[in-house]
Formats: structure tokens, sequence, C-alpha cells
């Protein structure tokens, strides 16, 4: 019959149009490229995973690229995207969420593992009105990651009177305790803050109750209209076993510069903040000591990022700006500096640096060559610079001019691949 | 024979059918009377599946209902159930297409009785004409029931007497016949049986000859007697 | 040919008429709407060139940043662009509900013919439905066959050094609209209309609720449709589910929901339909 056969043509026409897209769509490739090693260790350059763009205009695509090949986000099906495959090997949390998804469910934070032991800290706050002071408590999981059992401990710490803002700095094992450095903040009602307090806690495993307590003299004392800010070094993963706490402490003048109208015309105060002292902290847990030393303070705007980093055993303070980077290493033993080192992105075989990420062992830093991206790995131990790769466009790219598509890369940030 | 068993509907909080029991014999056709209200459609649809009962039970040559009633009875509802673009050959060509049971020759035979075009477009048909098509699709199927619903409603003397004229041929001969109506002088004569529904009760059922022979009445006399009373 | 294929068969021709204006209108609007466009532009540009006195292309690019890609040309000619579309899914998503009540319509009811058929009722449902699911991935067909279309007009009017071509995979998944209609990978093609299917299945529920209850049945169908959405939306709920568990979760909820939908149907068909 007539219309059967115009409701088959029908049928045909979208199953065909329909399959025929979505098996071009599959064979759609964006291009590839591959992480070479050109100097050092070719195993460093297996170790670490980039992470970028690809420029194909006028979008952009989330792209990885490692020493076997690259892969794009939007590659990955959808099963892969829904199990967090893109991020499961970046960031520690996402590795920590793959490895034990049960007790990462509640709350997808860590502060602290080693081989045994998974330990999360949240903090709790409560205000007791009639007597209006504030009593604050930690709330632990914690993970056996043997036995796979998990409980929780709750540790009152005595009150801080006075404080109404605790953050967690960092958590360390000590023995059968856990060391829990914390910092106290307060804010007054006339919105200045107080001189920031930081502890150290020590605390049983077994029940969760305070055992001592240490504070960390930063050496600063504020005057009137001062404030001090406290800040951690960076780390590219918090929660491995360290045996420093090593702390940014910075002193700033707060000024009132008058009023001014804003743009919805509120008239308000005007504050600014100057840094007049800085100082590197290091805090070593198992001997209690605080050893500090002077940083010299930079002029608000000076052109360059500065940056504090905890790598391996050291503290970098590292400056840097797209042609030169200033690392300046110190121990952590006694917070002396070890060394300074210059490096510059023709030392290392670039036009500019576009990025300084921290790894466990090595200061990475991303580079643009004229027309490719590059990677160099800084060793602070050895004060080297131990490896550099270049991305490379894999044989057979659709597109013949392999040099071209790598222009488009643009590469910003590096991860350990585990 | 169609059996009704103490077949109850309600609409609502409203009894439309309260405990009725009727038959429907094959060769005879069946008139079921009554006001407007009392509840024949809703009988004539209960039995076709197009409404569902409360109690009681329906049963057709023994079988409950199922699908493959609508080959063995066939429904003349009180309106033309055929979308208003199709034509006249359209919808012969739609039953033809749907049921085993369809012949196509008597419905050819009809279309010439009734004098109606089969390139006319349904909602054009006048009244009369939407009538006599309803019948005709009704009719050329091969069934052994046939349920209709006042045929004669609003129709105009002349194409009511063509209607009627077809109660007579052999077209509805062996069938069980039940339809109902409010205007029964027309086809009074024409009817074996007359079951009286009053508020969804059978207030009385009996066959005409009977009646007319051992009491004297015609079936407006029993009426008479039944709803005035 | 079963019930089941004629009833399908007759479903796809009655809408057809009005199927081939929702084609014709995307046609015409898509396709005119975009080279009305591209003719102005490139009125303008020449305009333009006269006036500097720029011998080619390349120099009216570099004094007017012109350089524009094809999904750039595209969002220019919006709403001719969209608008279409979003009256298409707006057509279908009323026959949804209009492909059951269109039988009630009228003084010629035709729910009576169609009940009376000596067919499993079910098939209705399963017709209809069939019917829709063509109907609907028959207009995605048809934009997917546009796009290269589109791609050719502009390659035609628009010279290389002001418009930059693209990928059709590209610019689906990057516009706001079609890459909802048109998922990225064919597993969440069939993620994203099976959802579509399951919709459509608990709006056939809820309509022949309302058909088998009347008045009771409108808050009926209501209520079904609510608790159905509620259980679609549950897993966002909980933020202790990971995105793979939610999404296997509501996966089987929707599967659930299907099965339900259609057996109700089948039930409300079978036993508690009136006219």
């Amino acid at each position: 019959m007539k219309r059967f056969a115009i409701a088959a043509v029908f049928a045909a026409f979208i199953v065909l149009v329909i399959g025929i897209y979505y098996v071009q769509a599959a064979g759609d490739r964006s291009p590839r490229f591959r992480l070479a090693a050109v100097e050092g260790d070719p195993q460093e350059a297996r170790s670490i995973e980039l992470l970028g763009w690809y420029r194909n205009a006028p979008y952009s695509e989330n792209v990885k690229v490692n020493a076997e090949g690259s892969q794009y986000y939007d590659e990955l099906s959808l099963f892969d995207r829904l199990h967090g495959v893109w991020s499961r090997e970046l960031t520690p949390i996402d590795r920590l969420i793959f490895q034990y998804p049960d007790f990462m469910r509640a709350n997808r934070a860590a502060d602290y593992q080693d081989d045994g032991l998974l330990v999360r800290v949240q903090t709790n706050a409560r205000f007791e009105v009639g007597k209006s002071r504030v009593t604050h408590s930690l709330k632990f999981d914690l993970l056996d990651k043997k036995t796979r059992r998990t409980r929780s401990l709750r540790a009152d710490l005595p009150e801080n009177a006075g404080y109404n803002g605790l953050g967690i700095l960092d958590v360390q094992r000590s023995g059968d305790g856990l060391k829990v450095a914390v910092e106290y903040d307060i804010l007054r009602n006339d919105g200045t803050r107080g001189t920031p307090e930081i502890r150290v806690y020590d605390i049983r495993l077994d029940d969760g109750s305070v055992t001592g307590s240490q504070v960390v003299h930063y050496g600063l004392q504020p005057a009137e209209g001062q404030e001090i800010y406290l800040s951690m070094a960076r780390l590219y993963d918090w929660t491995l076993p360290s045996d420093s706490l090593v702390l940014e402490a910075v002193m700033t003048e707060v000024r009132n510069d008058g009023e001014a109208e804003s743009a919805n015309h509120f008239r308000a105060s005007v504050g600014r903040s100057d840094a007049v002292e800085r100082r590197l902290v290091v805090y070593r847990y198992d001997t209690g000591d605080v050893r500090s030393a002077a940083l010299p303070v930079e002029p608000p705007d000076a052109p360059f990022s500065e940056r504090l980093y905890q790598i391996g055993g050291d503290a970098l303070i590292v400056k840097w700006s797209a042609k030169t980077a200033v690392v300046q290493v110190y121990g952590l033993s006694d917070a002396r500096m070890k060394y300074e080192k210059t490096l510059t992105a023709r030392d290392m075989q670039a036009d500019s640096i576009l990025n300084i990420n921290p790894l466990p062992d090595r200061l990475y830093l991303l580079l643009q060559t004229q027309d490719r991206p590059a990677v160099a790995a800084f060793d602070p131990a050895g004060g080297q610079i131990v490896f550099r790769g270049l991305v490379e466009a894999d044989e057979g790219a659709e597109g013949t001019d392999g040099n071209a598509l790598l222009r488009n890369l643009d590469l910003d940030s590096v991860y350990m691949r585990e | 024979m169609i059996e009704l068993i103490g077949v109850s509907k309600k609409y609502g909080r409203k009894t439309v059918l309260r405990n009725l029991s009727l038959t429907v014999e094959k060769g005879h056709i069946t008139c079921l009377i009554g006001i407007n209200g009392a509840g024949k459609s809703t009988l004539l649809k209960a039995i076709m599946g197009l409404t569902p009962i409360s109690g009681g039970e329906i049963r057709i040559d023994g079988r409950p209902i199922d699908r493959n009633l609508y080959e063995r009875v066939a429904f003349v509802p009180d309106t033309l159930a055929m979308p208003p673009s199709m034509s006249v050959a359209g919808s012969l060509r739609f039953m033809a297409d749907y049921y085993r049971s369809w012949n196509p020759a008597r419905a050819s035979k009809l279309m010439d009785f009734f004098r109606l075009n089969p390139s006319d477009r349904i909602s054009s048909l006048s009244k009369g004409n939407a009538a006599k098509l309803n019948l005709l699709l009704g009719l050329s199927l091969d069934t052994d029931y046939l349920l209709m619903d006042e045929p004669f409603s609003g129709i105009d003397l002349f194409n009511r007497e063509q209607i009627a004229s077809v109660f007579t041929s052999d077209l509805i001969e062996d069938r069980g016949v039940l339809l109902t109506t409010h205007e029964i002088a027309d086809i009074e004569h024409l009817i074996d049986k007359a079951v009286l529904l009053d508020r969804g009760e059978v207030r009385r059922a009996f066959w005409c000859d009977e009646i007319r022979l051992n009491e004297g009445k015609s079936v407006i006399d029993v009426m008479r007697e039944v709803y005035q009373a | 040919m079963n019930g089941y294929l004629k009833l399908t068969l007759f479903e796809l021709n009655r809408f057809w008429k009005i199927y081939a204006a929702l084609i014709g209108v995307t046609l015409i609007s898509q396709a005119g709407g975009f080279v009305y466009h591209l003719r102005n532009y490139m009125n303008s540009v020449h305009r333009q060139m006269a006036v500097r006195g720029f011998r080619n292309y390349s120099e009216y690019r570099e004094a007017f940043r012109g350089g524009d890609s094809f999904h750039s040309f595209v969002s220019f000619a919006e709403p001719w662009f969209s608008g279409p579309v979003v009256l298409c899914a707006a057509a279908m998503m009323v026959y949804v509900l209009f492909i059951w009540y269109r039988d009630w319509l009228g003084k010629n009811t035709f729910i009576y013919r169609l009940l009376m058929l000596p067919t499993e009722r079910l098939n209705l449902f399963w017709a209809k439905l069939t019917a829709i699911m063509a109907f609907v991935l028959g207009l995605i067909a048809f934009q997917i066959v546009l796009l290269p279309v589109h791609l050719w007009l502009f390659r035609q009017i628009i010279p290389p050094e002001l418009g930059i071509s693209e990928n059709i995979f590209d610019f689906v998944r990057n516009h706001r609209l079609l890459q909802i209609l048109i998922p990225s990978t064919f597993p969440e093609f069939l993620v994203s209309y099976g959802i579509g299917l399951t919709s459509v299945t608990v709006a056939f529920a809820c309509v022949l609720i309302e058909r088998s209850f009347r008045l009771k049945g409108v808050f009926g169908a209501i209520l079904y449709a609510a608790a159905c959405g509620t259980a679609l939306l549950a897993p966002n709920f909980s933020d202790r589910l990971y995105p793979l568990e939610a999404f296997w979760l509501r996966l089987g909820i929707g599967v659930v929901l299907l099965a339900v939908s259609i057996a109700l149907s089948w039930l409300l068909l079978k036993r508690k339909i009136t006219v």
C-alpha cells in the first residue's frame, strides 16, 4: 500500500540520518598530542599530566596531555564522565573519592593520610548565648585503610575566650595521636580583626581527648591600626605526612583613607592595607620548635607574582613574571635561606613562563615556546632544572600541519599521575 | 444470546443502572424503551465495553466481553463516530481494514440503497445521511448481534421510513438486535420484545405478540400503565 | 499487518499536514532567515569597501575586525534559527495530549470507533506513542539534514576572509538549544530520548486517568504526574550520591515509571475508560 511505503521511507530516513550522524560524530576527533622528554629522565614525563585548552575557533575544548597521548573531555563516554574519570587521576581528593567512595561520600574532603589511616576534620563552633562566648570542638572521621572500618571522634577544645573563628591549618599523625594545627581568629564588633593565634593540639586517637596544646609564636606583634594575616604554604597534596608546618605571616597597616561614594551611591570608608612586615614561619611537629625568617616586603604594584610553596623538605618562595622566575629555597630545619636561583625563560629554551605548579618533589614551570607548549621541572633539593618536556603533535593528526595545531594548544596546569 | 445479570452502574453518586437483568436473543428485535436519562445509552455502551459497570455480569453467548466481541457484536451509536475530515469511502475502507466480518458487497448495496456519495466528507453530510452512513457501517458487519442507539433520533420522516425498511429486510434476519428509542410509534410494528426502563431498573419486559394476544394491549398501552402509574 | 501497525499508520496519516507545515516553517525560517542576514551583511561590507576604497576582503577584515565564525553568524540571525525549533517542540508537546483528546472532540467522537476495534486496546496506546516518537525523531533528523545545508549557504555567501567555517559536530555541541536536542554521543541520545519516551508514557497515563475518572481524574492525573516528576528528581536531593550512582538510580526509576505508566494505561483502557 502507498501509505505503508511512505511510512517505511519516513522510518528509514530517521534511522539513516540519525545513525549516520552519530557514526560520523564518533569518528570526528580533535588533534592528538603527546609529551616528549627533551632533557632529563623520560620517566619524569610519564609521571605527569598537563591540563589545558585546545582552541578550535570559535570554541575551546578541555584537553589533557601526557607521555602516552592526549584526551579530550568531550570525547569521554557518558559513563566515564559520570564516573569522574577525567579528574580521577588529577587531584588528591578525586583519587581518594575513587579509592574510598563510602568514606568520602558524606564530605568530599580529607586532611591527612598515610598507609593505614585516612583522617578528615571538621570544626564546630557553639555560641552560648547566655554566657556570650564560643566553645569550639573538632569532629574527626577516621578510616582504617586496612580494615575499611570507619569511626568518629570528637575533641572538645579548651575554651579560647575571645576567639570566634576557628580554621584547620594542618593535621599530622604523631605516635598514637594526632597533631592538629588550628588558627583562631577574632572579628571584632567594629569590623577590625584581632591578632590570630595558632595552636597545635595533641589529640588521642582512641578517645579524642586533648592531651596538650602549644601556641606557635610567629614573631609579629601588631600595633594600633595593624592586622596580621596568616597563610599556609601551598602544597600539591596536603594530606601527605609532613614533619613541618610552613606559614607566611604578613603584618599590614590598615589606613582609613576617608570616605568615598560607591557605584550605588553609598558612602563608605575606604581602607587600604599595605604590608609592613613579612615572615616565613616553620614549626617542627616533632620538637615543637618554631623558626622564622624575615622576608622582604614587596611594593603592592610589583610586576610579578609571588607564592610560598612547600616542596619536599624545603620551603620555596617563587617570584615570577613572564620572562623570569626567582626561586629562594629555605631549609625547614632552621628557616634559613639555602640558596637563591634565577631561572629565565631563555635558559629553559622558551619564550615565556605561563604558570608555576608545585608537585610533591618538584616545582614545575609551564612554558610557551615559539610554537608549542613546554614544561620544565626544578628540583629544590639539587637546585637544578632536572627535566624539560615539549608537546608534540602526533603522527597522522588530521590536517597535516602539526605545528599549526600546536599553536592552538594552551596548557596551564600540571598534575601528578598515580 | 446477550445476557445482562444484575448489572448496576454508578456515575459518581448517581446510580444509572440498578440491578438490571435482561436478555437479547438471536433472531429477534428487542427494544429498550424509556425516557431520557433512564440509562438506555449507558446500557448499550456497557455491553460494548465502552463504559465500565459497577456490579453484575454481562455475557455474550456465554462468554464475557473481550476484544473479539467486536467481530460478533456491532454497535451503531447515537453519533457517527468517524473523523470529520474523512470521506465516506474512507470510512468504509477504515472498517474494511480492521474487521474480518466486514461485508464489502453488502456495504456497496447499502451505499446505493441509501444513495450516499463516496467522495463526500463526513463533516459535510446532512443529519439524515450521517444517520444512514452510521447504520450502514453497523449493518455491513456480519455480526450475530446489532446494537443501535436512537437510530431515528432527529431524522426527518422520509429518511426514517427508509431506515425502517431496512429492519424488515434480510439484512437483519438472523441477528439479535437491541435498539433504544423514545419514539416507539415508528417501530412498534417492527419489534419482537420490549423492555421498559425507568430510573435504571427494568419495570416490565415482554414479548409484543403475547401482550397483544393475551391482553389486547399495544406497547404504548403498557407504557402508559407503567410510566403513568 | 496487525492492528498496531494499522493504527500507527493511521496516526501518522492524520497529522501529516500539520507536520509538513512545521517542517516547512523550519526550512523557510532557518534557511531563509539565515540567507537574508548573510546577504544584508555582505551588502554592508560592500558598501563600506566602496566608501573606504578597500581592494579586497582582507583589507576590510583588518580594518573592521571582521571574520566571524559560522556560529556567530547564526547567532546574529536569531530568532529565525531557534524560533522554529522552539515552535516545533511546543507543537509536539501539545500534540502529546491532543493526540488523545482529538478523539473525544466534537460531535463525532471517534473514540467510540477506536475502542470498538477488534484489536488489543493497548495497541491504541502503542500506536500513538510510536507516532509521537516518530514525529519527534523525524524533526530531529530533518534538523540534522538542514545543518550542512546552512553551512553550504554560509560558504556560498560569505568569503573565507570574512567567515570561518566550522564542523557541524562542534557547532551542535556548542549551541545552547541544539546540544540538548542532539546530544554529542549515541548513548546520551538514547538516555535523553529514553527520558522523553518515559515522559510521554506518563503524560498518556495522565490523559487516560482523566478520561476514565473525569473531574476526579483531573486531580488524579496531576497527582500522578507530580509523583512521577518527584520520583525522577529524587536522586538530586541526596548529596551523598555520586554522579554515576545517581545516574543508575535515575535510570532504574525511569524504567520503573515507564513500566508502571504502560501497565496503568493498559488497565485503564481495558477496564476503566468511559466514553
